[in-house]
């Protein structure tokens, strides 16, 4: 027992020790989270969080310190045709040199988060979401952040153009711990999307954090698109918290990474929300990719809608893991979750879990499941109007992922999505 | 146009096509009847290339060439149609993307460029009127959400987009009352021409009062029994097909 704890104990510190000391946010948050490091322990074999997925592959990487650029030229990740505010992390910390904030409204901050003032809104929210006592890797993020952006949307504003949060990582091997903070007050309303990307080839760890709070009558809607590359370890938690009749979107649409999961928390605490979570995930090769929501139905009257979709080729393996809790108080919930999945071969895998644990007793709540393969009947009838077979299937992989990819509604960055999933998987859209 | 001779089909261990000859000509139109059972909606599939049934003897040439040879997309290419008994739902994609798609890619098969996409959209509206399908129908997707009749106009609508050399109706009249059997059968009759032929495969002589046939075959057992001229429809429809079935089994 002990020799096996004292195991654990080093692996642990081992990982711990790859990271560099960060001054990123604030001391108080630091210091607490590091109570909580040194009580945490990695996830293990009889974890059910992390039941399909090992942590293994992180914690057993070695990862290189950051590689410094005096000047870095964006425009190729940037959405093409898209007039937006651009803020930019370059390996996990922002730069303000390379970002297009320029002529951003009265009302509306973006700021480096290791500068937010201890007597701001920002402060107040900080870390209050992200669950630090009991989530190991926010505890590392809040412990060795690397940097990150926080922005404030003040009460009745609306900021007309999208936020772009364009993250890179240019370091072989490189680690990256940004830490997001969104607050978009009364009757704000705001668009924000939020890029991963690597340009080297080689497997880079991003540990990403993201606190989002919506408050009464806000309007928020994200966009997370992750395209690092086919190494890449990918690590995404969003915590979000949402006051009465505010309406929040997510879409996550999951390119490629060798290993990702994303945890996306949400809390509906007021009255008559509105809350969207759609996924894609087109997968190929050995990738391993992890979707887990966890929504709280806290208060009454509120709807949700949760679809994610995959697509599976070669050797890859999905992970979709749906719990919808609904509270006594939260009478009225009208909750729908849906998990469906294409598998293209034989080696490929999704391991799909709903879980509603409802405690009200006037709600309407449903979900399903599928799993399938192709429709042979649909395309023996596209076949039959002369469309050659890999079009017919190209056609109804499209319809399939449309489905999701439909929620995103700024346009030119739908058309980057379709051109990213175009190139990757070689179907017409 | 097409020539079916002493075709045999199976599925599994069940023979269905037991020596089916038949010749078309172009301009004509040809009524296939029959009880249930009697391989109709084989010999249908079987020409439009599903590949559940497996063809133990005979040919088919369908212009001079081999149609059996060809892919499904190929006998669609060369112009061959099956309206289907049950037209499949296909959610998310759009009538109009996949009625594009197709005509593009039969054009690509004949060396031709892309349709300009406004005579793609003429063609929808001319085209649409024909079968009285709204636009909004043409936009949605393929089948998903319409009534049984919508189904089969939209098999109609698909044909006269496609301008094929031979039509196959395959049972285009179950689950259709009297006024969607008069706008689908008035669709078809439009498009007939002396430089195409058309195949009605039904159990019923309902639809041969509106379409009206050149000749009228019986399949039983997997093989034409009878053929005659569209009064043989007429007395089918008075006295059944047990006489037919007698004379086979005598």
């Amino acid at each position: 027992m002990i020799g096996t704890s004292t195991e654990k104990m080093d692996t642990k510190q081992r990982f711990l020790n790859q990271f560099l000391e960060s001054d990123v946010l604030p001391a108080s948050v630091r210091e607490n989270a590091k109570g909580h490091l040194q009580l945490l322990s990695l996830p293990a074999h009889k974890d059910e969080y992390w039941k399909y997925t090992r942590p293994t592959k992180i914690v057993n990487s070695e990862f290189s310190a950051p590689q410094h650029h005096d000047f870095l030229d964006i425009s190729e990740f940037k959405v093409p045709g898209l007039d937006a505010f651009r803020a930019v992390l370059l390996n996990g910390v922002f730069r303000k040199d390379l970002s297009e904030l320029d002529g951003l409204p009265a009302g509306v901050e973006v700021v480096d988060i290791k500068d937010v003032a201890p007597d701001s809104a920002f402060v107040q929210h900080l870390d209050t979401l992200a669950d630090t006592s009991k989530n190991i890797f926010s505890a590392i993020n809040a412990v060795y952040s690397t940097g990150g952006i926080a922005v404030r949307v003040a009460k009745g504003k609306v900021l007309e153009k999208p936020l772009h949060f364009i993250h890179l990582q240019t370091t072989d091997n490189g680690i990256s711990q940004p830490r997001f903070l969104v607050i978009a007050e009364e009757n704000a309303q705001l668009k924000v999307i939020q890029t991963f990307k690597s340009t080297v080839a080689t497997r880079t760890f991003t540990n990403s954090v993201t606190e989002i709070v919506v408050q009464k009558n806000a309007n928020l809607e994200w966009d997370k698109i992750q395209y690092e590359n086919d190494e890449s370890l990918h690590l995404n938690g969003e915590f979000v918290w949402q006051a009465e009749q505010s309406n929040f979107r997510i879409n996550t649409i999951t390119l490629n990474g060798v290993w990702v999961r994303n945890n996306l928390n949400i809390s509906i605490t007021g009255e008559r929300c509105e809350t969207r979570l759609t996924g894609l995930y087109p997968l190929s090769g050995h990738q391993h990719v992890d979707n887990h929501t966890h929504l709280n139905h806290i208060a009454p009257h509120c709807e949700s809608y949760e679809l994610y979709k995959g697509i599976l080729a070669d050797n890859a393996t999905g992970v979709f893991n749906g719990k919808v809790h609904v509270y006594q108080s939260a009478q009225k919930t009208n909750a729908f979750q849906q998990n469906a999945n294409i598998v293209l071969s034989d080696d490929a895998q999704v391991n799909t879990k709903p879980e509603l644990e409802i405690y009200a007793d006037d709600v309407r709540c449903s979900h399903g499941c599928t799993t399938g393969q192709f429709d042979d009947e649909a395309i023996f009838y596209l076949r039959a109007r002369g469309i050659g077979e890999r079009n017919a299937r190209n056609l109804l992989l499209y319809a399939f992922a449309g489905e999701v990819l439909e929620n995103i509604t700024i346009h030119p960055l739908r058309d980057m999505v379709d051109q990213l999933i175009s190139e990757r998987f070689n179907w017409e859209m | 146009m097409i020539n079916i001779n002493n075709l045999h089909a199976r599925i599994g261990d069940k023979e269905i096509l037991r020596g089916l000859n038949l010749d078309i000509k172009a301009g004509e139109v040809h009524a296939i009847m029959g009880p249930n059972g009697s391989g109709k909606s084989t010999l249908a599939s079987v020409l439009a290339g599903r590949e559940d049934y497996e063809i133990t003897a005979g040919s088919v040439t369908f212009d001079g060439k081999d149609l059996l040879d060809m892919s499904p997309e190929d006998r669609a290419r060369e112009g061959l149609f099956l309206a289907f008994q049950y037209p499949v739902e296909i959610p998310g994609v759009s009538n109009i993307n996949f009625l594009k798609t197709a005509i593009n890619e039969i054009r690509q098969y004949k060396g031709l460029d892309p349709m300009a996409a406004k005579d793609f959209l003429a063609l929808v509206k001319e085209k649409a009127k024909l079968v009285e399908l709204s636009d909004n129908l043409a936009s949605r997707s393929v089948n998903e959400g319409f009534s049984g009749g919508e189904k089969k106009r939209n098999e109609i609508f698909q044909m006269a987009m496609l301008d094929p050399k031979l039509a196959i109706l395959d049972e285009t009249d179950s689950g259709l009352d009297i006024d969607a059997l008069r706008i689908v059968a008035n669709g078809v009759n439009q498009l007939r021409s002396n430089q195409n032929a058309i195949v009605v495969v039904t159990h019923y002589q309902r639809l041969l009062d509106y379409i009206v046939p050149d000749y009228v075959h019986v399949l039983y057992k997997g093989r034409i029994v009878k053929s005659g001229t569209k009064e043989l429809a007429l007395e089918l429809e008075e006295r059944g097909y047990d006489w037919i079935k007698e004379g086979v089994e005598v």
